[in-house]
């Protein structure tokens, strides 16, 4: 760790030195991020929009000062609405930061350039070996993994506890059945200190979906299957639908889950109107504790990971999904591209992303960078129940997978309000599926 | 024949050299990507510029029998027109024949309340409408609590304005409605304010009631106005966009996609620019036909 | 037909009181109306008094049921959130500038495109005039996507111009001033051209004053539909110092890890209102003669 510091200084001290002899020509690079680092918990200076990203490029250009960077923080509506609008317009930035689910979609478009011809083998082999593969659309590295997210349970123990039902948490091996979480969420209800609705999710809009998905791949079904097809017309699927149906119809789930922004959902949990929400590190250490600090929180927080219920037989894995740095096509010459490359490796150098995943919570995609949060007993967990139980197929890198997508809230929504039964539901999503692959 | 056209021409030079300011970046502006939009339907276009295809029609009959939300737009956004427009156009021609007869001071008063939601933009009412109408702390509810209408209408159970299919569309209906009125409302207060006395007497001395004053002679003289308030309405409530995108992004289970937010959603968010383009066309010839009809109506009443 | 028998432009402005006690219904019944009428006005200032208390509120508060009407222990964290950590005094200068430039150009393009229209005849005159109304009509979205490769090609994201551009013509404004021009005399042109007057004089000494009402008007809505451009301004601005006050706003609540803040928006939002507030207080009259200019002929 230390050396690799010392090496940093040296390097830039020699930069520093050298740069007077050779005026280089001066390169402008423009880097769009994510807002995913907008609320880190240790570094509370950068709680803006982008923040840490410019301070990241900040101090690249005072090593390399003919290297200019434009750094533009979107929050996630404009992610899915900015960046194709350039595209079309051929104006996207150099570099752009997102989760697979829309850097793939670019990917399959072919705007993006194959990153296996221009970062150097020891770079590559640094990154773990499944994210690679995933990363991988037609032969082509279409971007650089740089952390991944997790997606699991998170209980709020405390009030089971405070309700006498304690025992109903799965504490030991953070597993359990279908039934088990029913039984744990009815009892929790029932209890009658002011769980209204025990799970909280919304499907309103996508962003909530894996809340949602969770139960259809505890039942053993699937939204896309290995090869890219869709798991829509899976029995298995409608077992799991059905039982989320059956959760909102009875009242577990919060009954403006139709509408309800991701700021509903938190509240619910945090004014005790809800036990039980999906999320992952990022969710247990950033906004949990972000809101403790606030204020926000009205009752007692005892918050456990365990998995999603399962049926029996199944085994529920956890929702996995990464980010990365995508860089796109934009007929550069081979100087620029060659600083285009230096500063993607800059933002993704074993250092940043301890950096960045120790902040976030997140989990670093190089091997280099080891256990950012080592000492977090929760972190050291999840990683356990990666290992233990594998990752669920998000189908992230699926043709088709952002339409697929957004085309489900709405038939979530129409069975949640009576409108189409599950078996509609799904065929008419299976139907839709088949259009938009097709179109 | 060509002289004399060419004559007509050179007459009207000072008209061209009028409105040349106005048609010269409307060619630029408008015209040249209207038309790049059009022949954009045509092909299938994605974020990739060297992928565009041309692929005929394709576009248009998968919009027409293949899209399982368009048709619903289009429901929809007709709902909207025929809720809104008429609506407005009612409580207006009532309000403003209630308060005609008050003092400048009081008018003025009802004026400002009407026309303060035009003042606020949409985004701001759109913030604080999806606010209000929240089901767990919306200030709706709590008012509805408040006089016992919870009771009655839900058993007692909070509503989720946007969350149920029956209320939602109806839900944006009234911020729609919210900030529709100002403009009719002024409208008709100056269309009253127009209609000559003289009428009125003389109606009386032909010992016409004042109920019938008002259908014979202040209903007819409002015509025209009504006309205008018609089409202006009509056009406005046709390109409802920023209460779906800020209040429901189209849902609950579609009950709220509008045309122009299908084009928003496909094209800018999907990034099928040709499909959405195909759609643009189609509310393109929709909203002419609309306009065709009412200007010829405005036109023969107004012009 | 009866509506030829008066002239509305000339008797805009509200008549003597005294001439207008026309009721049509008794006085018991006018007087619940006038309560509904007064309870609906109400109804309608509800939101807006809601959008400043909310801005008091801090987020617990803001989410609490039953909800503080008047917030107990009121907070001015949000407005020091709104205009201190935000650049949201230069998105008020960048509103400024771009509704003033579209509503300064729109006078411009008006002005002269509705006096050609409503005076001059001329080989496409109606055509003309028709492609111009169309565009009235049709949402920015349909040719959103070529305007943006235009755009690109002139390089002029994150301008004042790009936000301009797509709006120096503003079609409600030529119908609303061919209306205007009709109803000018035409012998009051004919007699100045007799005394010799050039077309442009004529446009300047004759026109242009006679037509102030209507340049009013179409200044204050040019300016209104300019500061409520949400989506064009939206994608133009790649910069969040470009952005402009509406589009920062709604940012707001949807800044960070997908929460939504409440007492920021509704600050940002009520901030995004008072200049709007401010313009219509000052320019009541404007508004009123404006509205009605266009609708009625003369």
């Amino acid at each position: 760790m230390k050396h690799l510091r010392l090496l940093l200084v040296l390097a830039a001290v020699l930069v520093i030195l050298l740069a007077p002899t050779q005026a280089q020509e001066p390169v402008t690079i423009t880097y769009w991020t994510d807002p995913a680092l907008a609320q880190p918990v240790s570094l509370p200076q950068f709680t803006e929009l982008a923040a840490f990203e410019t301070w990241q490029a900040e101090q690249f250009m005072e090593m390399h000062p003919h290297v200019t960077v434009e750094v533009r923080g979107l929050d996630w509506p404009d992610l899915s609405t900015v960046v194709p609008t350039a595209l079309a317009a051929g104006d996207p930035p150099d570099i752009l930061k997102d989760y697979l689910g829309r850097t793939s979609g670019y990917g399959v478009e072919g705007v993006t350039v194959d990153l296996f011809g221009l970062l150097p083998q020891e770079e590559i082999d640094d990154l773990l070996p499944g994210l690679v593969g995933l990363y991988t659309i037609d032969g082509a590295l279409h971007a650089m993994p740089t952390y991944f997210w997790n997606h699991a349970m998170i209980v709020n123990k405390a009030l089971f506890d405070q309700a006498g039902l304690g025992e109903m948490i799965p504490v030991d091996d953070r597993d359990w059945t279908l039934d088990e979480f029913y039984a744990a969420a009815t009892a929790i209800k029932e209890a009658g200190i002011g769980v209204d609705f025990p799970y909280t999710l919304q499907v309103a809009s996508e962003q909530g979906d894996y809340d949602f998905h969770a139960f259809i791949w505890g039942a053993g079904g699937e939204i896309w299957n290995p090869d890219c097809s869709t798991g829509f017309d899976d029995p298995k699927t409608l077992a799991g639908l059905e039982f989320v149906n059956k959760l909102y119809q009875e009242g577990l789930i919060n009954s403006d889950a139709t509408t309800a922004a991701y700021a509903d959902q938190t509240n619910n949990l945090f004014t005790g109107k809800s036990a039980i929400m999906g999320g992952g590190m990022g969710v247990l250490n950033n906004t949990i504790g972000n809101a403790i600090t606030n204020g926000e929180v009205t009752v007692d927080m005892d918050p456990v990971i365990v998995t999603y219920p399962h049926a029996e037989g199944e085994v529920s894995g956890l929702g996995v999904g990464p980010s990365g740095f995508a860089v796109f096509d934009k007929g550069r010459s081979d100087y620029e591209m060659e600083w285009v490359i230096e500063f993607l490796l800059f933002l993704n150098s074993t250092e940043s992303q301890i950096t960045y995943t120790q902040n976030n919570a997140q989990f670093p995609a190089r091997a280099s960078a080891g256990v950012p949060l080592a000492d977090d007993e929760n972190y050291a967990l999840t990683l356990s129940l990666i290992q233990e139980r594998g990752t669920e197929n998000l189908g992230l890198a699926c043709p088709g997978f952002y339409e697929v997508r957004i085309s489900q809230p709405p038939h979530w929504q129409a069975m949640f309000l009576g409108q189409e039964t599950p078996e509609q539901a799904l065929q008419a999503l299976a139907d839709e599926a088949a259009f938009i692959l097709d179109m | 024949m060509l002289a004399s056209f060419g004559k007509r021409v050179w007459d009207g030079r000072w008209g061209y050299i009028f409105i040349a300011p106005a048609m010269i970046p409307f060619v630029i502006f408008t015209g040249y990507p209207l038309v790049q939009g059009l022949l954009l339907s045509f092909y299938k276009a994605g974020v990739n510029r060297d992928k565009w295809k041309y692929i005929g029609l394709k576009n248009y009959t998968n919009l027409l029998t293949r899209d399982p939300v368009f048709p619903t737009a289009i429901k929809n956004t007709f709902l909207f027109v025929l809720g809104v427009v008429p609506a407005a156009m009612i409580i207006c021609l009532f309000v403003a024949v209630l308060i005609y007869p008050l003092s400048q001071r009081k008018q003025s008063f009802f004026r400002a309340a009407f026309y303060m939601p035009v003042v606020s933009a949409g985004v701001v009412l759109a913030m604080v409408w999806v606010y209000i109408y929240s089901q767990e702390y919306g200030l709706l509810n709590y008012i509805f609590e408040s006089f016992g209408l919870l009771n009655l209408l839900n058993e007692g159970e909070k509503i989720g304005w946007l969350a149920q299919t029956d209320t939602a569309l109806l839900s944006l209906a009234i911020v729609v409605l919210s900030w529709s009125l100002g403009q009719p409302l002024i409208l008709f207060l100056a269309g009253l304010g127009a209609i000559p006395e003289t009428l009125y007497d003389a109606a009386k001395i032909d010992g016409a009631n004042s109920w019938q004053s008002f259908w014979k002679i202040t209903l007819p003289l409002l015509r025209p106005t009504m006309l205008f308030v018609l089409v202006v309405l009509t056009i406005a409530v046709f390109q409802v966009f920023v209460v779906v995108q800020l209040m429901t992004l189209g849902g609950p289970a579609n009950a709220t996609q509008t045309i122009v937010f299908r084009i928003w959603v496909t094209g800018i968010v999907g990034a099928k620019f040709g499909y959405a383009s195909a759609m643009a066309v189609i509310l393109l010839a929709i909203v002419s036909v609309l306009a065709i009809i009412q200007f010829k109506l405005l036109d023969r009443q107004v012009t | 037909m009866a509506q030829n028998t008066y002239s509305p432009v000339n008797n805009l402005m509200p008549v003597d009181s005294s001439l207008r006690r026309r009721y049509f219904v008794g006085r018991w019944l006018r007087y619940l109306a006038l309560a509904i009428v007064l309870a609906l006005a109400i109804i309608l200032l509800i939101p807006i008094v809601w959008m400043l208390l909310g801005s008091f509120k801090i987020q617990r508060v803001a989410l609490a049921y039953p909800p503080e009407l008047i917030p107990s222990n009121p907070v001015l964290d949000n407005w020091e959130r709104l205009l201190i950590n935000r650049p949201s005094m230069r998105w008020l200068l960048n509103s400024f500038v771009v509704a003033g430039g579209i509503a300064f150009f729109g006078v411009v393009t008006s002005t002269c495109a509705g006096y050609a229209f409503g005076k001059k005849q001329f080989p496409g005159r109606t055509i003309c005039f028709w492609l111009i109304l169309m565009t009235m009509m049709l949402p920015r979205q349909i040719y959103m996507i070529p305007l943006f490769v235009l755009m690109k090609n002139f390089g002029w994201f994150n301008s004042y111009q790009g936000m301009v551009a797509p709006y120096l013509v503003y079609p409600f404004g030529v119908f609303l001033m061919r209306q205007y021009m009709q109803s000018i005399p035409d012998e009051l042109l004919e007699a100045a051209k007799m005394d010799g007057a050039s077309e442009i004089q004529l446009f300047r000494h004759i026109i242009l004053p006679l037509s102030r009402p209507a340049i009013g008007a179409i200044a204050i809505f040019a300016f209104m539909a300019g500061w409520n451009d949400y989506l064009w301004q939206l994608v133009m601005a790649t910069d969040e110092l470009w952005l402009t006050l509406p589009v920062g706003v709604a940012k707001l609540t949807a800044s960070g890890v997908g929460s939504i803040d409440i007492g920021v928006g509704m600050a940002g939002a009520t901030f995004a209102f008072i200049p709007m507030l401010l313009i219509f207080l000052l320019f009541q009259n404007y508004f009123i003669k404006g509205i009605t200019v266009g609708a009625l002929k003369g």
